[in-house]
């Protein structure tokens, strides 16, 4: 079974924030500081989702999600939006856009598992 | 006065349009009209006058011509009528002396000697020219008689022979066609003894054709010429010197019919042709038996004043004949043979009333030679029937009859008696020509006269003349011998007259024709003028009207263009074109409130672009405030997600407690600070307008009493009593359950926040249209000036600084903006140290005054 999780976020602190409280779920983390790197890893590996930070320097995460929604072999993949934006009107766009879910920062282990639950059991 | 509603709905423009033509038009109108009646009054009374006129002018001439016609036919008819009674009574007196020079014959022979030889040599001497017309043939179409040898008529004019006298200078060429002959006044002389035998009797030539040469005693009837002669008791009744005069006696000439005896005449009436053997008719039979007649002269041959015979004179009737056969009442004079066809001719009746000379020689009446009796006259229907149904001979039935019984024009003769042959005229029974009778009254004292009548078809004037001859039995009555009758056609004395009448009823009528040609004329330009007029006026009054419409609402459209400008400007300044101005020139009163409303646009358009510019600028504020707060959240969040992420993880991982409190803290004073910059975002939200409300059909009991639970751990481990009253059926209102929740939570966390002992009561007041939540606390309660100052953001009351609270500061602020959000209300019923009371009011159903529901 799948246990890969990818986190994408410019903020190494946030990455590491989320990367620990996965791991605490039992997910089996890898994390990029930007969408670039993680598309070409995406070619490799699909993991059963990814937390993708809008807010990006290089390529946004509303970007990101597209060019993955437009490749049907990586649709098997859940986005979930991982962004300080707490706007309503920001939410909806996110979901609108292809994203499975939205968790607004600060983000808790609770949040976290009402979206993705434990890393399933081998 | 009320003004009618289409007269308030008109534009100005149509108002003043309306008055122009109604003070222009109206009276143009009028007055086309009026000249228009008196012109169709004048053309009219003029038609009438000329109309009447022309008939009274037409009436003038043919009442002139007519009057001329009838003068000139009266003033003809009076001169024909005196000629023809001065030649019928010429003629009369003409017979008369004839007659009574034959009495001086009868007289000259009575003192002869009686013998043979002075008979003859008297009789010889007795002759007298008779004019006679020569013999007549058929013409070569057998229609009518000629004379076979016509001689030549003199042809030569006499003009004039001096201009004196070429005066309606009349010529009359000598009658050269009338040739006299030469015959003897007698037919017989004779000498009758007193026994009444005949002694001598001489016998002219004309006398020998006729008479018996032989001595006979004439006392006896049959003796006697055609058996008719009855003289011999006259004769013994004279006296010495007396005359005895007989009738006309002759044997009646028969006629086959009555007109002209022609071939055609004859096959139409399909009787043979035999002229000769019918009576003479002048012109209709010339060569017909004539009537031969005589009339007997007697007077006593004396001896010694003794009375020894008698002495006898019988004319030859040929000679009364003459007197009448050839005359004719026209400007012919004579003829030479009469034309009984053409009406004139002349008659001699004897007093009794017998035809003895007429143009149609079996008209005269005779004796039946047979008998020695008058013969049958020519009668009507009704005595011709009385005298066959009587069965006697004539002679005995007209001696018992009484004569001119009824006579008149209504009467016919009867056919058989025209058939008859026997049509001698004895005007006491010719009861179908009534002119008989005016001769026999006209001529009872021995006068003359004249009458018109209407006989077969032609009117005719007749005049009668007594022939005053008296010897005799003539003697015996003032008509004397007899008279003499003349019939003319009266058409011909006057048909010059006539004729010219004609031509002036003809001159008349071209007159007629050519005065009401002009009267129609005359009535046609009347009518033509009129109608011309009529046209004229009417397209003059149609241009001026078109003119006066045209000129009214080109001043209509003067005096309101400027009041439409206006209007029209204000329209388009209205409809937001704010740089509009009207075009103010002049310096009446619209022109000023052209000027007023230019100054007042450009204040207002300088209004209203500091508002726009004040609106822009609010609204670039507010954006970048809200930009600014999104981002400040953003900003925030990131760092906090740290903190509050790992403040997490610590406390799950410390195991020393000391350690594990203070990880605590920290991530309770992150979560305090996301409490603040969420409420931060939520209240800039809802002023920006920007906070939807997702509204649904909620049940207030289970949402209060989960609120209140969440509560309860707090306000118990302060030793305050949380209490709830609640009603036990639910509680429907619309609302947003997140946004209403957060309303209870505020006002209930603060009710705990601020009350340390006591109680807090939550309870719940349902009503048909709206509810009221009521959060009752024992705590300090609020002083009444802090009242609305906490509702203010980021104010707290006097225990403010106590962070211990974990206010936010916005909480009541924001409270209260999403209660009016929601067409609610938040009140506050507090006393300083006596608690306070929240109540929040809340509309069953929202007015949707934050939006409608979102998906």
């Amino acid at each position: 079974m799948n246990k890969l999780a990818f986190i994408i976020d410019d903020s190494a602190v946030n990455i590491a924030v989320a990367r620990l409280l996965l791991r605490r779920l039992g997910w089996t983390v890898e994390d990029f500081a930007s969408a670039i790197p993680m598309l070409a890893r995406l070619a490799e590996v699909q993991p059963a989702f990814m937390l993708l930070d809008i807010s990006m320097p290089d390529l946004g995460g509303e970007e990101a999600c597209r060019m993955i929604r437009a490749n049907p072999a990586w649709s098997g993949v859940r986005i979930i939006a991982y962004t300080a934006h707490a706007m309503e009107v920001e939410r909806q766009r996110y979901l609108a856009g292809g994203f499975d879910a939205v968790i607004t920062k600060p983000v808790t282990i609770g949040a976290l598992k009402d979206v993705v639950g434990d890393a399933p059991n081998e | 006065m009320e003004t009618p509603h289409a007269i308030r709905g008109m534009s100005l423009r149509a108002k003043l349009v309306a008055i122009f033509i109604a003070i222009k038009v109206v009276p143009l109108v009028l007055l086309a009209v009026f000249a228009w009646s008196a012109a169709r009054d004048l053309g009219q009374l003029v038609t009438l006058r000329a109309v009447s006129m022309s008939d009274v002018m037409r009436d003038t001439q043919m009442r002139t011509g007519q009057t001329a016609i009838d003068d000139a036919i009266d003033a003809l008819d009076d001169r024909s009528r005196e000629a023809i009674e001065t030649l019928t009574t010429a003629t009369a007196r003409s017979i008369a002396q004839f007659l009574r020079e034959r009495d001086s014959d009868v007289r000259l022979a009575a003192s002869l000697p009686t013998d043979e030889a002075s008979y003859r040599s008297f009789m010889d001497a007795r002759v007298r020219n008779i004019e006679e017309h020569g013999p007549y043939t058929l013409d070569t179409e057998g229609e009518r008689w000629v004379e076979r040898d016509p001689q030549p008529r003199e042809l030569a004019l006499v003009r004039a022979p001096l201009p004196d006298n070429s005066d309606s200078f009349h010529y009359r060429a000598p009658d050269t066609h009338m040739r006299g002959t030469p015959r003897p006044l007698f037919l017989e002389m004779s000498f009758i003894d007193l026994d009444g035998r005949e002694r001598i009797k001489v016998l002219s030539d004309t006398g020998r054709l006729l008479l018996d040469a032989g001595l006979r005693d004439i006392t006896r009837r049959e003796n006697t010429f055609v058996r008719a002669e009855t003289y011999w008791p006259a004769l013994q009744a004279l006296r010495p010197g007396e005359i005895h005069v007989s009738r006309v006696i002759g044997a009646q000439v028969r006629t086959h019919w009555i007109g002209d005896y022609t071939p055609a005449r004859a096959k139409a009436l399909g009787k043979p042709f035999a002229p000769e053997d019918s009576g003479y008719a002048g012109l209709e039979n010339p060569v017909g038996k004539r009537f031969q007649g005589l009339i007997r002269w007697a007077t006593p041959v004396l001896r010694e004043d003794r009375i020894v015979g008698y002495v006898t004179l019988a004319l030859d009737h040929a000679h009364l004949m003459a007197f009448t056969d050839t005359l004719r009442p026209t400007s012919e004079r004579f003829a030479p043979i009469a034309d009984p066809a053409s009406g004139n001719y002349a008659f001699i009746w004897d007093d009794e009333g017998h035809n003895i000379s007429h143009a149609r020689d079996y008209f005269i009446h005779g004796y039946d030679p047979a008998t020695g009796e008058r013969t049958v006259p020519w009668l009507d229907r009704e005595l011709y029937e009385a005298w066959r149904g009587s069965g006697q001979s004539w002679p005995a039935f007209s001696a018992a009859l009484a004569p001119y019984q009824d006579q008149r024009l209504g009467r016919e003769p009867h056919p058989e008696s025209t058939a008859s042959g026997l049509v001698g005229l004895d005007c006491r029974f010719l009861d179908f020509s009534p002119q008989c009778q005016g001769w026999h009254d006209m001529t009872e004292h021995g006068g003359s006269g004249s009458f018109n009548i209407l006989f077969t078809g032609v009117r005719k004037l007749t005049t009668v003349a007594t022939i005053p001859y008296y010897t005799g039995p003539y003697g015996r009555s003032p008509r004397g011998f007899g008279y003499v009758t003349i019939g003319a056609n009266v058409e011909d004395f006057h048909r010059a007259a006539t004729e010219s009448g004609e031509r002036i009823g003809k001159m008349i009528g071209d007159a007629d024709a050519l005065t009401q040609q002009e009267r129609d004329t005359l009535v046609g330009d009347i009518a033509d003028s009129l109608r011309g007029t009529t046209t004229s006026l009417a397209a003059s009054t149609l241009a001026m009207v078109l003119a006066v419409i045209l000129i009214a609402i080109w001043m209509a459209n003067l005096l309101s263009r400027r009041i439409t400008q206006v209007v029209d400007g204000i329209h388009r300044f209205e409809q937001g074109d704010l740089d509009h101005r009207l075009h103010a020139t002049g310096g009446d009163e619209l022109a000023e409130l052209a000027r007023a409303f230019n100054r007042m646009a450009d204040t207002v358009q300088r209004s209203i672009r500091s508002l726009e510019d004040a609106r822009h600028t609010a609204e670039q504020a507010n954006r970048m405030k809200s930009e600014f707060l999104a981002n400040m959240s953003h900003e925030l969040r990131t760092p906090l997600n740290d903190v509050i992420g790992f403040a997490e993880l610590l406390s799950m991982e410390l195991e020393d407690p000391e350690q594990r409190e203070c990880a605590t803290t920290i991530h309770d004073s992150a979560r305090h600070l996301l409490a603040v910059v969420n409420d931060v975002l939520d209240l800039a939200k809802v002023e920006a307008n920007r906070l939807t409300l997702a509204e649904q059909s909620i049940d207030l009991v289970p949402l209060i009493t989960s609120v209140a639970a969440l509560h309860k751990v707090n306000a118990e481990a302060k030793g305050v009593d949380l209490r709830v009253d609640l009603p036990a059926h639910p509680c429907i209102v619309d609302a947003d359950p997140v946004r209403l929740r957060q309303i209870i939570e505020n006002l209930l966390s603060n009710a705990v926040k601020f009350t340390r002992e006591g109680h807090i009561l939550v309870s719940l007041a349902a009503g048909a249209d709206d509810v009221s939540i009521r959060i009752a606390d024992t705590g300090s309660g609020i002083a009444r000036e802090e009242q609305e100052r906490i509702f203010a953001p980021f104010y707290q009351a006097e225990s403010f600084l106590n962070r211990g609270h974990g206010g936010t500061g916005l909480g009541l602020t924001l409270s209260r903006r999403l209660a009016h959000l929601m067409g609610g209300t938040i009140s506050l019923d507090s006393l300083s140290g006596k608690g306070s009371t929240f109540t929040l009011h809340l509309p069953r159903h929202s007015a949707a005054t934050g939006g409608g529901p979102q998906p």
